[in-house]
């Protein structure tokens, strides 16, 4: 017992012998004005651009961001409950710029734009902070994108490819499998050696807990960091919620690591920008947004990137997800984004309630990049697949008026009805990338040409079933080797011939 | 037009700047008179930094707040005072003296808008802090 004791008594010396008491000399202004998440602070002559302050109040410390630096005073975002602050209180610059604290320990876990846990769990401890603002990798850093990023998503994994570095837009009106998308690209990437990273931005927090759960069934939440600036928190943190899940990204980046991130969703953030800044009086343009609300998203956007091997080879992509009105691309916000990504998915209200679900127009749709980074097996399967998908609308929308048609179209409209059957797909369940091969594979080379519409999703299941047990061989080569060679193809045809022979569905 | 505080502070301390005594009083009240007039009696306050500011900056000066816990005397005062003068570059000190007997030790000094905390207090929660993370 008087061992445990005088231990004790040892390491608290030990502590305070280590202590070194300094005084610095601090920066310091006085509240002028606050109220809405925002302060007008007098004095602070020596504040930097994005300076975290420390607002001394009478309930304890409270946190901000210098935003405005004008002439005798300095507009900041507050980041806690402002309600304690009150005019005349002491606000001291903390000598550092917004900065979030990373770890390998932030894997797994639920936590705010400041990287505080939301998830009951203790908060991160580290010494190590990156800051939320910091200038994209350049020119020579990077390198073009050419490894493929599976979302597990037939529709996108075939018609529009995404690579690892790239940024593909999601976009389309509300209710309609935005999320949705997202959730399932991050559950594919278990085994893929890919971290994820949530960033939930003025989302109801029921959404966020069904969301959370779902990764967490599905072991998703093994490699997975949830950021989450809810409806109820203050604009300030909608604000700098993508930022700080950079900034987590950029962590793994740096040690050479691919890193898939999901900013749900950037109108939600520029909305409360927009707040932000007309609270600090900046003078409002389009749509009363600010004037930089252009380089609000193309500096965010900016920082996701594929390093060269010189540079640690790791890669950020990024998702970012923007909600339109009633399919109205052609907006503000909108036209920004979908001008500074590399691409984007867009979700059409129409296709989705004809039950064409994910509801991914394929004509509008486009991966200007990720082309290059698709595996050559599923280049040579569905390389043609978007042209036929966009022909078959168009051939099926003329067809309603004429019954009379030519052989050749008539086949046409039967393979493009498949091939839009292939295309659904049910929410929670990605496929992995050798079974979509095998499955367009069955398509286009016409063996499913005799199977009815309606029994094309049962037949999809079982096939794949018959293939796993049957020529596990063929599909684990296409996923290794990346290529479909002549003996691979003549094996998946015999099987699936093999397969059809057991139906009695088939029209022979 | 509203005027700032600012404006305000600027033109009262130029216009006092050339006149004597007596005219000075005079001008004091109407500038009284002129925010009544204008309803910007609550921008006092403010008018009122300014104005110090601008008055410092003239003269060279400083004012310095020093808190401490327990009365100082004359030479520490000194001491002080000199410290200051060097950090802040003015010739001129005024001090402002303020007790607070929560500071437990030590003073916390402020000139122009720097913050210098010298108190045990301050030392004492960042020992807390150390020694519980």
């Amino acid at each position: 017992m008087s061992n445990t004791k005088d231990f004790v008594v040892e390491q608290i010396k030990k502590q305070i012998s280590r202590y070194k008491s300094e005084a610095k000399e601090q920066n310091f202004g006085k509240v002028v004005e606050v109220g809405d998440g925002i302060a007008r602070i007098s004095g602070l002559s020596e504040a930097m651009m994005s300076e975290m302050l420390e607002f001394k109040t009478k309930e304890g410390s409270r946190f901000g961001v210098a935003l405005n630096l004008e002439e005798d005073s300095i507009g900041a975002i507050i980041l806690d409950d402002y309600e304690a602050i009150k005019e005349g209180d002491e606000v001291l610059a903390m000598n550092k710029i917004l900065e979030v604290p990373v770890s390998d320990d932030i894997v797994g876990r639920v936590l705010n734009p400041l990287g505080k846990a939301l998830d009951g769990k203790e908060d991160i401890k580290t010494d190590t902070y990156y800051p939320v603002e910091k200038v994209a990798p350049g020119v020579i850093t990077r390198e073009s994108v050419n490894e493929p990023l599976q979302t597990g998503i037939k529709a996108i994994d075939a018609m529009i490819p995404i690579g690892r570095g790239q940024r593909e837009l999601i976009i389309g009106d509300r209710q309609i499998g935005k999320t949705a998308i997202a959730i399932d690209a991050i559950i594919n990437q278990k085994g893929q050696g890919v971290k994820c990273i949530y960033v939930a931005i003025g989302q109801k927090e029921s959404k966020i807990a069904s969301i959370v759960s779902k990764l967490k069934d599905a072991g998703a939440m093994d490699y997975t960091t949830v950021v989450v600036a809810g409806a109820s928190d203050p604009a300030s943190l909608l604000y700098i919620a993508p930022y700080a899940g950079c900034a987590m990204a950029e962590y793994f980046l740096d040690k050479g690591e691919d890193v898939l991130i999901i900013y749900d969703d950037l109108t939600k953030q520029a909305s409360a920008y927009r707040e932000v800044s007309l609270l600090l009086r900046r003078p409002p343009g389009r749509e009363a947004y600010p004037g930089d609300v252009f380089y609000l998203h193309s500096r965010l956007l900016e920082r996701a990137c594929k390093l060269n091997k010189d540079f640690g080879g790791g890669s950020i992509t990024a998702l970012p997800i923007i909600e339109t009105q009633a399919g109205d691309v052609s907006a503000y916000i909108p036209t920004n984004v979908i001008s500074i990504t590399d691409g984007q998915i867009y979700l059409e209200p129409d296709l989705f309630y004809q039950g064409q679900r994910p509801a991914v127009n394929a004509g509008i749709s486009v991966s200007r990049v990720g082309s290059s980074a698709q595996i050559k097996a599923m280049k040579k399967v569905a390389g043609k697949m978007r042209l036929e998908v966009a022909q078959y609308r168009e051939l099926a929308a003329f067809a309603q008026f004429g019954s009379d048609l030519d052989e050749e179209t008539k086949a046409k409209l039967e393979r493009g009805k498949r091939i839009v059957e292939i295309l659904k797909q049910k929410q929670y369940d990605p496929m992995p990338v050798e079974e979509q091969v095998a499955v367009f594979y069955s398509v286009t080379s016409g063996l499913m040409d005799n199977v009815p519409v309606d029994k094309i999703p049962e037949f999809e299941a079982g096939m794949l079933e018959y293939l796993k047990e049957r020529a596990a061989d063929s599909l684990s080569k296409i996923k290794t080797k990346g290529q479909l060679e002549d003996d691979i193809t003549a094996e998946l045809t015999k099987v699936i011939t093999d397969y059809k022979d057991t139906l009695d569905y088939i029209e022979k | 037009m509203k005027i700032k505080p600012k404006q305000y502070a600027i033109s009262l301390f130029e216009s006092l700047d050339e006149a004597d005594a007596r005219e000075q009083k005079d001008i004091v009240k109407k500038f009284v008179k002129t925010l009544i007039e204008n309803n910007d009696v609550s921008k006092t306050e403010a008018i009122l930094m300014h104005f110090s500011n601008l008055n410092n900056r003239r003269a060279d000066a400083a004012d310095t707040e020093i808190v401490s816990s327990h009365d100082l005397d004359k030479k520490l005062l000194d001491a002080l005072k000199d410290f200051v003068s060097k950090r802040a570059g003015a010739k001129e000190i005024t001090m402002i003296e303020r007790k607070d007997k929560k500071l437990l030790g030590g003073v916390i000094l402020r000139y122009g808008d720097k913050l210098l905390d010298l108190s045990l207090r301050r030392k004492l929660e960042e020992f807390k802090r150390e020694i519980i993370d």
